[in-house]
């Protein structure tokens, strides 16, 4: 059912379904995660916007996120919404272009135990075809670093 | 204007109720006591009160007006707030700076909140939030800056832990706390894991709650039972949005709130001699330990261990027990909070009094949305 950028099966219930404007494509194949950079004032935002959300400048450029990120802070969760599986685990992971996203991780835990601050993660973007009336969606998730 | 450019206002009369579970009681009904509390203290009538400013989040339109039905205070100006857990501490400040301003003399301020009809579980939060609709909750928010600081600083799930311990030993002598028995660090750790390394017990409980103050100009003549107290300081702020790279230990949005509103009054953090603060997790006692200036940062625990904190010390925080014993009723913790620095300042408290405190500061702050280190932040000084 998906195509992902890599051999980790996407969590089951991993959150928010973005729109195909919010990614964009890799050479390799994968895709990326659409931040922007104003032209402007020079800050980063994610998701990114037609205006900057700080200055109001319509001149914007995209910054794509992929690849490794360090896990600034991470926290496995017990009790969640009523429609998360749980344990879960959820992170903050710092990019080296200045973003910071948020993000569901691939498990409760990483293969070594709870996750650990300033240790390298990668972003897996996951890509499901369109069905139907439904056209392609993506979601993404933060996975360990290949080793 | 700065408050301090204003008329002086003082509170008059307070008012509280027991906070817990009752979903049999309506919230209209759940703030009526408070009200009339805060009535019959203040020795005004009735007809002297000129607006009516309520703080809630999740209590439907109008809880001002529902509860003034119930409490003879219909037709008069009535204004709601809604500011997260701020609600209570925003429609505090907004009925001061209407008296401040001259508009009018005397006014009620109601916190209200009845989270059992939420029928159990965790605050809900947007879900147009690109972070909650990825799985972001409050108790991981915290979760996440307890990570953090325990990373940074060497401390460790004790030294969280302990915040609850002493939170309970005050809350066992508030007689409107939720929780009401002391509990151990063995207790506190052993409890169900919620949000790593946040147990249960460091998380504040669920609950409903209602507290009202009557507020009017400081040098009116007195006609309650209790010293009016002076509010010496009023600050609200908002949270200021960051995309990129952000100290999560560091709550800035209370770091701003606090220097501004002691630029504006001319107290500091050594002047106060009993606080009661956003303490909705353990971690979040610490953080803002550091963050109004009573120790340097990652100095917290150290404070703590050292009495410092607790009844007896030099910083008295959350002598009523904070959110850890009374619940977290979003909108009435604001209340609740200036009706415990008022009577503290009044030296009514019994047992938990805070012995000679003659200056206190209120903090709540709160709301989850992505970019922000917190929506809104309202803090007050009381001073004797």
């Amino acid at each position: 059912m998906y195509a992902t950028t890599s051999n980790t099966p996407a969590p089951a219930d991993v959150g928010v379904w973005l729109s195909a404007e919010h990614v964009m494509p890799l050479d390799d194949g994968h895709y990326a995660l659409r931040a922007m950079r104003c032209r402007h004032c020079s800050q980063v935002v994610f998701p990114a916007s037609d205006i900057c959300p700080f200055c109001l400048s319509e001149d914007c450029a995209a910054l794509p996120l992929h690849g490794s990120a360090n896990l600034y802070s991470a926290t496995k969760l017990h009790n969640g919404p009523k429609r998360w599986v749980v344990p879960y685990a959820i992170g903050y992971a710092d990019f080296a272009n200045g973003v910071r996203l948020f993000a569901k991780l691939s498990a409760a835990e990483s293969r070594e135990g709870p996750w650990r601050m300033d240790h390298p993660v990668r972003l897996v973007v996951v890509r499901e075809a369109a069905a139907g009336e439904q056209p392609e969606r993506f979601r993404y998730f933060l996975d360990e670093a290949a080793s | 204007m700065k408050s301090s450019d204003q008329r002086p206002v003082a509170v008059l009369g307070t008012g509280i109720v027991p906070f817990g579970k009752f979903p049999d009681v309506s919230v209209p009904h759940l703030a009526r006591p408070a009200v009339i509390e805060a009535l019959r203290e203040s020795g005004l009538e009735r007809s002297d009160i000129e607006s009516i400013y309520c703080g809630s989040a999740l209590s439907g339109m109008m809880s001002g007006q529902r509860i003034a039905r119930e409490t003879g205070l219909t037709g008069i100006p009535i204004v709601n707030c809604e500011n997260a857990c701020s609600s209570g501490a925003t429609a505090f400040r907004e009925a001061i700076a209407a008296i401040g301003s001259g508009l009018i003399d005397y006014a009620v301020v109601i916190g209200v909140e009845k989270l059992t009809r939420l029928k159990g579980g965790m605050l809900p939060l947007d879900e147009e939030d690109i972070e909650v609709a990825n799985g972001m909750m409050m108790p991981a928010l915290y979760a996440m800056r307890a990570q953090r600081y325990l990373h940074d600083h060497g401390h460790t799930a004790r030294d969280l832990a302990a915040v609850s311990v002493k939170s309970r030993k005050h809350g066992a002598m508030t007689p409107y706390a939720q929780f009401r028995e002391t509990t151990t660090l063995e207790e506190v750790l052993n409890s169900r894991a919620i949000a790593d390394p946040l147990t249960l017990l460091q998380c504040c409980p669920t609950g409903d709650g209602a507290a009202a103050v009557v507020v009017g100009p400081a040098d009116a003549t007195r006609k309650g039972e209790h010293t009016p107290i002076r509010v010496a300081g009023s600050h609200l702020a908002s949270g200021r949005f960051i995309s990129g790279f952000r100290d999560m230990t560091v709550p800035e949005i209370t770091v701003r709130c606090a220097g501004e509103l002691y630029e504006e009054s001319g107290f500091g953090p050594q002047d106060l001699d009993v606080i009661e603060c956003h303490d909705a997790f353990t971690i979040a006692e610490l953080l803002y330990y550091e963050a109004l200036g009573i120790c340097d940062r990652g100095e917290a625990p150290k404070l703590l261990h050292d009495g410092v904190t607790s009844l007896g010390g030099k910083h008295v925080v959350n002598p009523s027990g904070g959110m850890l014993s009374k619940g977290h009723p979003v909108g009435a913790s604001g209340a609740a909070q200036i009706v415990e620095i008022v009577r503290q300042l009044q030296g009514r408290c019994g047992e938990r009094q805070v012995a000679d405190a003659k200056v206190g500061l209120t903090h709540v702050t709160g709301g989850g949305t992505a970019g922000f280190d917190h929506g809104a932040c309202c803090i007050h000084l009381f001073a004797r």
